[in-house]
C-alpha cells in the first residue's frame, strides 16, 4: 500500500534530489581531500540543472596582504598573499568541474566552519561535500575538526567524502 | 552520476524515514540499488543482557522486535518507485558493528542515514550510531539531518 500523502509531505519538505536545481556547497582548501570531494559533487551535479559553489575561507583578509613586508621565517601560507592563496585554491577545484556545470567560487574570511555554515544557511544550500579530513590543520582524527562541525550544525544534509 | 549501490541503516525514527526518502531519490537519479537495513539490538534498546532471562522470553521478545523492523522495512520498500532495484534486511546484534559488516559484504558505495536516530537525546547533533558508522565506513557517507521542530 503506497503511503503517497508522506511521500508528497516528505518531498515538500526538504526534498533534496528529486528538485529542479540541486545547490552543492563544497569547502576546498586546496587538499587532495577537497578535490575528492569536488569530483564527488560533480558526479552529483551532473545530471539536471544543478549548481555548484566552491568556498575557501581565509583567515586573513586580502587587504592584510602588503607587497612590501616580508618576513622571511615565517611560512608563506601566514604571510603571503592571501588574495593569491584565495585564487590558485579555487582555480584548482574549479578545474576539476566540466564547464557544463554551473560553478561559482567564493572566498569568506573567517573562521572556517563559522563561515561554511553561514554560507550554507544564506545561501539556501541543499548539500554540503566535504571530505572527511582536511579542512582544518589537525590530523590525526577520523573526521577532521571542521567536517565535524559541519555536520553538527549543518542545516542542510552533509555528503562526507571518504 | 557515480553510486551503483546505497545502503540505508533504518531505525524507526522520523530522522531514519527523512534519510531514506532522499536516498530513493538518490538512487533514482543515479539509477543506484538500494539495501534498507534494520539492526536489531535488544541489549540497548531493552537493556536485556543476552545472557540473563528464560531461553523462551528472550525468542519472543527478539521475534517481535525483528517482525516490528520488517514492518519498518516494508514501509519504505513500498515507496520505492518500479524502476529501483530495492531489499531490505532485519539483522540482529550490535548496531553499528552489523551496519559496518554489512556495508563491507554488500560493497555499497554510499550509505546514507539521518544524522540522529530513536537513541539520541534530543540535544544530541550527531547520534552515536550515525557517528560511529560515519567514522568507520570505508566508503562514503552521507548524513541527512533531523527537522527542527
Amino acid at each position: 500500500m503506497k503511503n503517497q500523502n508522506s511521500v508528497e509531505a516528505g518531498k515538500a519538505k526538504g526534498a533534496i534530489f528529486m528538485q529542479a536545481v540541486l545547490h552543492i556547497l563544497v569547502p576546498v582548501d586546496g587538499s587532495l581531500h577537497s578535490d575528492r570531494a569536488v569530483a564527488q559533487a560533480v558526479k552529483l551535479a551532473s545530471a539536471g540543472k544543478n549548481r555548484i559553489d566552491l568556498l575557501y575561507v581565509a583567515y586573513f583578509d586580502q587587504a592584510t596582504d602588503d607587497a612590501v613586508t616580508k618576513i622571511s621565517w615565517l611560512p608563506g601560507s601566514v604571510t603571503g598573499s592571501t588574495g593569491k592563496l584565495s585564487r590558485t585554491i579555487l582555480q584548482r577545484a574549479a578545474a576539476l568541474i566540466p564547464p557544463e556545470i554551473e560553478q561559482t567560487q567564493q572566498v569568506r574570511t573567517g573562521i572556517p566552519a563559522k563561515e561554511i555554515l553561514a554560507f550554507a544557511q544564506t545561501q539556501a544550500v541543499n548539500l554540503i561535500v566535504v571530505g572527511a579530513r582536511g579542512l582544518g590543520r589537525v590530523e590525526g582524527f577520523l573526521l577532521g575538526s571542521v567536517s565535524q562541525e559541519l555536520l553538527e550544525q549543518a542545516p542542510c544534509a552533509v555528503l562526507v567524502v571518504k | 552520476m557515480g553510486w551503483s549501490r546505497i545502503l540505508v541503516p533504518v531505525d524507526g525514527s522520523a530522522n531514519a524515514f527523512k534519510a531514506a526518502q532522499q536516498a530513493i531519490d538518490l538512487a533514482k537519479c543515479c539509477e543506484a540499488e538500494l539495501e534498507f537495513l534494520h539492526v536489531v539490538n535488544l541489549t540497548a534498546s531493552l537493556g536485556i543482557p543476552s545472557a540473563v532471562g528464560s531461553k523462551e522470553k528472550d525468542t519472543s521478545v527478539l521475534e517481535d522486535a525483528i517482525d516490528h523492523g520488517r514492518k519498518i522495512l516494508d514501509q519504505l520498500l513500498d515507496l520505492v518507485p518500479p524502476e529501483v532495484k530495492a531489499k531490505g534486511h532485519c539483522v540482529s546484534g550490535s548496531t553499528e558493528k552489523v551496519i559496518l559488516q554489512e556495508a563491507e559484504a554488500s560493497r555499497c558505495d554510499l550509505i546514507v542515514m539521518g544524522s540522529r536516530g530513536l537513541g539520541a537525546l534530543r540535544a544530541v547533533l550527531v547520534g552515536s550510531i550515525s557517528c560511529a558508522v560515519l567514522n568507520n565506513a570505508s566508503c562514503s557517507v552521507m548524513l541527512i539531518k533531523a527537522d527542527k521542530k
